[in-house]
């Protein structure tokens, strides 16, 4: 059995130090969070070929729910959709490049800062609220953004990608195993401990299947 | 009959042109003089914009009370707009401002002062905000600003052009200024040789061009002015000046800067937009910045103006996307909806599988790279518009809250089939109608004239129809919604997949489709014919699927690295003997003149020889004339454009280069401003790597332009399995040269 290569998620928000989208899409595949992970998506972290291409099949996908935002303006929307679309079975949030559509955006600063500041407080307070963890990351962000975020953070979970795949450590965690590019061997066993089962035997013998296999096994 | 728009703070002015002493249509509160026999201007010194704020009632409440004292406001009340298309009205609060330019700075303040006193961000939300102001004008009191004469009759708007090449322009030089009128018929000009001329033939002077030119303003009396660049504009009022001439471009002294000009990113590129200018009483059209011109010249743009009620100038600046937009608010007043400011709506949760299943591009089906004989390809005609106005998608009916039906093949989501028209199959439906009858006429008529004028409005149309799809899904479209966009993709996806079984059934072999279209050969010794499976899959799937052309033989070319069939890249030859040519580089804007003639050469020696070697033979032929040094430069120009400034570039290429030529010529470029450029030594890192097209460029670099052409002959030969190696290997050996290349 392997270990499990991803930290433990604490209830809060927590700042994911990542050098790509792809930690955090594996910090969510990697957590035993209960019920169901609302995902508030920008700058395309979702893209879910690669999310597809990590796991051996739709299942372990299905209890996420994913909305995209293309503005700033619709990304403090969609949190406060997450807001309301948060209930009981709710045990994740995540929104990754959570400062990067403000960045961008063609409005004026003030009205700007005022909506990143809300947005991101909403988010704490979600996490508070649900007494689950919400992973946010900040890539790139402006040193003022980032200092917002990290300020309200209850936990920072830093990522670094090595040649063996990522490594995660916060303050009570460190990655001693990887997953790495031929993961599929080793993990699955996980993935029945995560999953209970896995529907289709075959799934199981397969050994690095390519993505339109994974499609296939639909 | 309003052809220019003037919005000023302290007055609006409407200028038409009118049969010889006709009065213009009525616009109340209005009063109107005659400036000459066939031209009026309406003034408006009253006209106060208004713009919509909803929100809670309380918050509205509070902002009543503080807009009461604010001396922008003129006027506040209370009114009732639909707020989103799929929303009941809802109770808002109209504020006019006094004066047009103070629309956004109120716009500003609400959310930067007012809002931030008492409310969280986005309690209240602002409509009707970023209108531009001649079209709002239009919008707001019901003016069509469309001409109303007969088409290219004498009540017709008249226009003058103007054109300064690029360098001339940049050197401040006005005497190379050339001038083509539309006061007499265009052909009879033509014949006579005055299209372009020189506008003083008694002397070069700056003086007497810019007198020669305010003599011709004032015989032709323009209401459009066509600008080989709009920074004409200050060039020619300012040399006035200093000249002590008067000449002026506008039926009033001056002109007004309305934007300066910028570089923006969109989608990873970037694009350069020039300044604007208005002068009063004539609307502008830069040719240096109009899609709408080199699409559909004045008559589609005059047609755009029609559907979208953005005046002229203001619609030939216009992109695709913002002409759709003005249709759409268009429609959206008829209908009580209000315009939202910014993008609030995003994309309601799904699952992870769903957005996986969704967010797929449009159809394809890899092709099969080599060469085909007889294939027959057929379109969809108007694909996805089509798909919009037959199954109703739109914002307001994909995921209804009413309905629970599975109607989005795959997706599964409902369309509500209560809404009587739905509000974007609405808008498409008219375009889609009209640019058919167009065609219809187009066949009909024998009349030039007309037939030109047609083939521009079905041109402008097009564009309109292709990108209709996209912006369901861009980021700040006004009326998008993105699972609408994923809707069209998934019921496309499906209509395709059927259409292949369809005609597989009928004995046809798919040998590449995309999007929209698939190329077929015959499977069996007797395929039903194509035009029945046409018929039998327009009727079934009621979207009509067109035989567009029958090939003697297609080659599909293979990716870069051979490995598989690229899907955009093919050539091949008509039965009408006619080629067709899609992704190659006789297509492509940067490939220089004399690489795409040798290329079409090639295409047409492979049609002859159905083998590569005599294709190489004439490609052999070419080298040895650039080689040669015998081509002329004007045809080995390179257009590109910069990405991004000069100063921000760390490698040293050809744009670079010739980015510090254009710095030393002082002629301005801006990223994603056209760069033209002659490689003249390609082995060097500094400017002197190229020249500007008006330098002296006869000393090319002939080895440079040698591979392009070998590049050029590569996408002709590799669908027979020759790559460039192969193609040198065979060069090398001259003896192979055969007198197929001499014919």
């Amino acid at each position: 059995m392997t270990a499990t290569a991803t930290p433990p998620l604490d209830a809060g928000l927590a700042l994911v130090e990542q050098p790509d989208s792809g930690a955090i899409q594996r910090l969510v595949l990697g957590s035993d969070h209960d019920g169901e992970a609302l995902w508030i998506d920008a700058g395309g972290a979702a893209s879910t070929y690669r999310l597809t291409a990590q796991v051996p099949n739709r299942q372990a996908l299905r209890g996420i729910r994913v909305a995209r935002a293309f503005t700033a303006h619709q990304h403090h929307q969609l949190v406060r959709n997450a807001v309301a679309a948060a209930n009981e079975r709710t045990g994740l949030i995540v929104a990754p490049n959570v400062a990067t559509l403000y960045e961008a955006a063609d409005a004026s600063d003030a009205e700007i800062d005022r909506l990143f500041d809300a947005s991101i407080g909403l988010l704490a307070d979600l996490a508070d609220a649900l007494d689950a963890p919400a992973l946010v990351s900040a890539p790139r962000a402006g040193d003022e953004r980032r200092a917002t975020v990290r300020d309200l953070a209850a936990t920072e979970i830093e990522c670094r990608r090595t040649d063996l795949g990522y490594a995660f450590a916060t303050d009570e965690f460190e990655t001693t195993g990887y997953w790495q590019h031929g993961w599929w061997q080793t993990t699955i066993p996980y993935w029945v401990e995560l999953c209970g089962a896995v529907a289709d035997r075959v799934a199981l013998d397969a050994v690095e299947p390519s993505t339109t296999e994974v499609a296939a096994l639909d | 009959m309003v052809v220019a728009v003037d919005v000023e703070d302290d007055e609006v002015r409407l200028w038409s042109r009118v049969p010889a002493g006709a009065e213009p249509r009525d616009v109340p509160g209005t009063t109107t003089e005659r400036f000459s026999e066939t031209v009026v201007v309406q003034r408006d010194r009253d006209y106060a914009p208004t713009c919509y704020v909803a929100g809670p009632d309380d918050a509205l409440a509070d902002l009543r009370a503080a807009l009461e004292s604010d001396p922008k406001v003129v006027d506040l009340a209370w009114d009732r707009k639909i707020l989103n298309l799929r929303d009941d009205p809802s109770r808002v609060l109209a504020v006019s401002l006094e004066r047009p330019s103070e629309i956004a700075t109120f716009a500003r303040e609400v959310r930067t002062l007012h809002e931030p006193e008492n409310w969280r961000p986005g309690t209240v939300r602002l409509y009707d905000v970023d209108l531009s102001p001649k079209f709002r004008y239009c919008l707001e009191r019901g003016v069509d600003p469309t001409p109303e004469g007969e088409e290219g009759g004498p009540h017709w708007p008249r226009s003058l052009s103007l054109s300064l090449p690029t360098e001339r322009l940049a050197a401040g030089d006005l005497t190379a200024l050339t001038c083509e009128g539309r006061a007499a018929p265009r052909a009879a000009e033509r014949r006579t040789g005055e299209a372009r001329e020189r506008l003083s033939p008694d002397g070069d002077g700056e003086t007497s061009i810019l007198r020669a030119l305010a003599d011709r303003l004032d015989s032709v009396d323009p209401d459009v002015l066509v600008l080989s660049s709009a920074d004409l504009v200050p060039l020619i009022h300012e040399r006035a000046d200093e000249l002590g001439v008067e000449c002026d471009l506008g039926r009033l002294p001056g002109h007004r800067v309305l934007a300066g000009e910028n570089s923006y990113e969109s989608y990873g590129r970037v694009g350069h937009s020039p300044a604007r200018y208005d002068v009063p009483g004539r609307a502008i059209v830069d040719r240096s910045n109009s899609f709408f011109w080199r699409e559909g010249k004045l008559p589609g743009l005059f047609d755009l103006v029609d559907r979208s009620w953005k005046p002229l100038q203001e619609a030939s600046w216009a992109s695709i996307g913002t002409v759709f937009t003005a249709m759409q608010i268009r429609e959206a007043r008829d209908r009580d909806v209000v315009v939202p400011w910014r993008a609030w709506e995003g994309e309601s949760f799904k699952r992870m599988g769903t957005l996986h299943d969704a967010d797929r591009g449009g159809f394809t089906f890899e092709p099969d790279v080599g060469f085909h004989e007889d294939v027959v390809e057929v379109d969809f005609a108007s694909l996805y518009p089509r798909i919009m106005i037959e199954n109703d998608l739109s914002p307001e009916t994909v995921q209804c809250e009413c309905h629970d039906t599975d109607d989005v093949p795959v997706l599964g989501y409902s369309v509500c089939p209560d809404i009587e028209e739905p509000f974007v199959p609405s808008v498409l439906d008219r375009i889609v109608g009209d640019r058919y009858g167009f065609k219809a006429d187009l066949r009909a008529t024998d009349d030039p004239g007309r037939a030109a004028r047609l083939e521009s409005k079905i041109s402008a149309l097009k564009w309109i129809l292709v990108t209709c799809f996209g912006y369901q899904g861009y980021r700040n479209s006004k009326f998008g919604r993105i699972e609408v966009h994923e809707s069209i993709n998934a019921h496309a996806r499906e209509l395709l997949l059927d259409a292949k079984e369809y005609l597989e059934a009928a004995g046809w072999r798919v040998v590449h489709g995309i999007v929209d279209s698939l190329w077929v050969t015959a499977a069996v010794d007797d395929p039903t014919p194509i035009a029945d499976v046409c018929a039998r899959i327009s009727e079934t799937k009621g979207i009509p699927l067109e035989h567009e052309s029958d090939f003697e033989w297609v080659c599909f070319v293979p990716t870069s690295d051979g490995e598989r069939g690229s899907l955009t890249s093919y050539f091949g030859r008509r039965e009408d003997g006619s080629f067709k040519y899609r992704g190659i580089e006789a297509r492509q804007r940067s490939t220089p003149a004399f690489v795409a003639e040798v290329q079409r050469d090639l295409v047409e020696a492979l049609d002859e020889h159905r083998e590569p070697a005599p294709v190489c033979d004439r490609l052999a032929r070419a080298i040895a004339r650039v080689q040669s040094g015998n081509v002329d430069p004007d045809d080995l120009v390179v257009r590109t454009s910069a990405s991004k400034a000069l100063a921000d570039y760390d490698q040293r290429t050809r744009t670079v280069a010739a980015l510090e030529r254009y710095e030393a010529n002082g002629v301005a470029r801006n990223p994603g401003q056209d760069v033209r450029y002659v490689v003249v030594d390609d082995g060097r890192r500094d400017r002197d790597r190229v020249r500007l097209p008006w330098e002296d460029c006869a000393d090319y670099d002939a080895d440079f332009y040698e591979t392009l052409l070998v590049r050029a002959a590569e996408s002709v030969v590799s669908p027979l399995g020759w790559d460039r190696e192969r193609i040198r290997r065979y060069l090398d050996d001259g003896r192979n040269l055969t007198l197929g290349a001499f014919r």
